[in-house]
């Protein structure tokens, strides 16, 4: 598995390379203007120039990201153990919880800024409700997924609820649990992005405003570049805990395989 | 090692009726059945008959609609706490190891660790499965899993020993090889067995009993005593008595039109 993680490890790098060799390429042959499509080497040296503005603005974005990410973790795991649980959290949560989701999230951001200002707390509360969702249905359908012959041998056992809980139906639906916590890693980002564009004075989403109104199409490019990092990180970061927490049956997604990007 | 004898099984008059939205289905119908402490029985009938069903009532896991299940002579009530169960799959957690796939009794018992550990590893050794106590059950052929899973079965030695068609998944050699290390397990511990098949050789190779079942509604058409000494050895394959006893199962089963 290292072996072939190494090479496809390699093979990314080549492709990108290649990428941005023709990017780079076309920019030079055919003239494009740097406000319309900057050249990979523009943003490259824009982003050096810039390197303190982007990466106090990226820790502000990453703040408010992992805050919201965190948060619908912590909140998420436990909804959907109880949906699966409660008849009542079932009929009662659960429809409420899909039919939000029904709502454009992106919407939410101008009512959160007008409830809680343009600190950090709405960027957190909106990234947490794009995130949010992916977990608690993964944590419910990975539950209810777990073989019903488990579930017969524990109570055979003498085993409680919550002894049947932890030793079978969690464990279970980890791998359900982990594939929903990666695209939330990811959601939160878009999240925490999008209230920035709505009210911020700082972050990636609001130097791209900045950039924007500047016409600097390279820093604009710069704040993606450091956007895309992040967002990669905080996938990988997910992969990384997984691979070191699961024993290995469990792990379902390989952390070295970057085609699932 | 003191091993639990085993205790007795009775049903009386248990029938079982399912109903899954507006239909009906009476699985099990007027069966009265004992097997005496220590003794193994074979439950033998035709898929669909109600056999795993009644190994369900057995464990306590579901409760009859009509009649009643004793243990040790006292009323089941809820779960019977103090059987090994084996699937017909071998239903041996992913995520652990052989081992403490065979611990997990233990663990959610909270028994104490060592003697458990090391009964854990004696049983391993009985089975053939000393190498293998620290992978994981995917890295397992079919019949080392489920000797695994007869292994976890046995951890706490538990009074009763349900066995629902165990060997079905198994290919037909392996099946064979499974029975004798069962035969050879039984004779050390003799415990009673309630072992569902649908394979007339293999309840008859096994047990002490063979109660032979209708299809559905299941009800018992014979119970029958297999008198053939103990312990048993695949040899008793060869036997012109073994034939007999699986002839005149064979006739049972074609006179009620299952065959």
């Amino acid at each position: 598995m290292s072996g072939g993680g190494l090479y496809s490890g390699l093979r990314v790098v080549a492709g990108v390379a290649v990428v941005v060799f023709v990017w780079q390429a076309a920019s030079v042959l055919f003239h494009i203007p740097n406000y319309t499509l900057p050249s990979p080497f523009a943003i490259a040296a824009v982003m050096l120039k810039e390197w303190r503005p982007l990466l106090e603005n990226s820790l502000v974005t990453l703040t408010e990201s992992v805050i919201g990410f965190g948060l619908s973790i912590v909140i998420s795991v436990p909804l959907g153990i109880l949906i699966v649980y409660s008849r009542w959290a079932e009929q009662v949560i659960y429809p409420i919880l899909v039919a939000s989701q029904a709502v454009p999230k992106v919407a939410l951001a101008p009512i959160f800024v007008v409830w809680f200002g343009f600190g950090l707390l709405p960027k957190v509360l909106i990234a947490f409700f794009i995130a949010f969702f992916p977990i608690v249905v993964n944590t419910v359908i990975g539950m209810a997924r777990t073989p019903r012959e488990m579930i017969y041998l524990m109570r055979s056992l003498g085993a409680s609820p919550v002894q049947i809980l932890l030793r079978v139906q969690l464990p279970s639906a980890t791998p359900y649990i982990f594939a929903g916590v990666k695209v939330a890693a990811a959601f939160a980002v878009v999240g925490a992005i999008v209230g920035e564009f709505i009210a911020a004075t700082s972050g990636l989403g609001y130097m791209q405003l900045v950039a924007d109104n500047n016409f600097q199409t390279d820093l604009l490019f710069g704040t993606l570049v450091a956007l895309s990092v992040m967002g990669i990180a905080l996938f990988y970061l997910v992969g990384l805990v997984e691979f070191l927490v699961l024993p290995r049956p469990l792990r379902q997604t390989r952390v070295d395989g970057g085609s699932s990007l | 090692m003191t091993a639990a004898r085993g205790v007795s099984i009775a049903a009386s008059k248990v029938g079982m009726l399912f109903e899954h939205d507006g239909h009906s289905v009476q699985a099990l119908e007027d069966v009265t059945l004992d097997i005496p402490a220590g003794r193994f029985c074979s439950i033998l009938g035709p898929s669909g008959c109600g056999k795993s069903t009644l190994l369900m009532l057995v464990a306590g896991l579901y409760s009859p609609t009509q009649g009643n299940i004793t243990i040790d002579g006292r009323p089941l009530t809820g779960c019977y706490t103090n059987a090994g169960i084996v699937f017909q799959t071998d239903v041996l957690l992913p995520w652990l190891t052989v081992l403490d796939n065979v611990l997990l009794p233990a663990a959610v018992k909270r028994l104490p660790r060592e003697p458990a550990r090391s009964r854990a590893h004696e049983l391993l050794e009985r089975v053939g499965l000393t190498g293998f106590k620290t992978h994981f059950p995917n890295e397992l052929s079919g019949g080392m899993r489920q000797r695994a899973s007869l292994c976890r079965a046995l951890l706490h030695e538990p009074s009763v020993l349900l066995m629902d068609e165990p060997f079905g998944a198994l290919d037909a050699l392996t099946r064979e090889r499974m029975q004798t290390d069962l035969m050879k397990l039984w004779a050390h511990d003799l415990k009673t067995v309630m072992f569902i098949t649908h394979d007339i050789e293999e309840a008859v190779l096994l047990s002490d009993e063979v109660v032979v079942m209708s299809q559905r509604p299941g009800r018992i058409l014979r119970r029958l005593p297999i008198a053939l000494e103990h312990p048993r050895s695949p040899e008793l394959r060869r036997d012109q008595r073994f034939h007999q006893i699986v002839d005149e199962i064979r006739d049972l089963f074609q006179a009620s039109g299952i065959l």
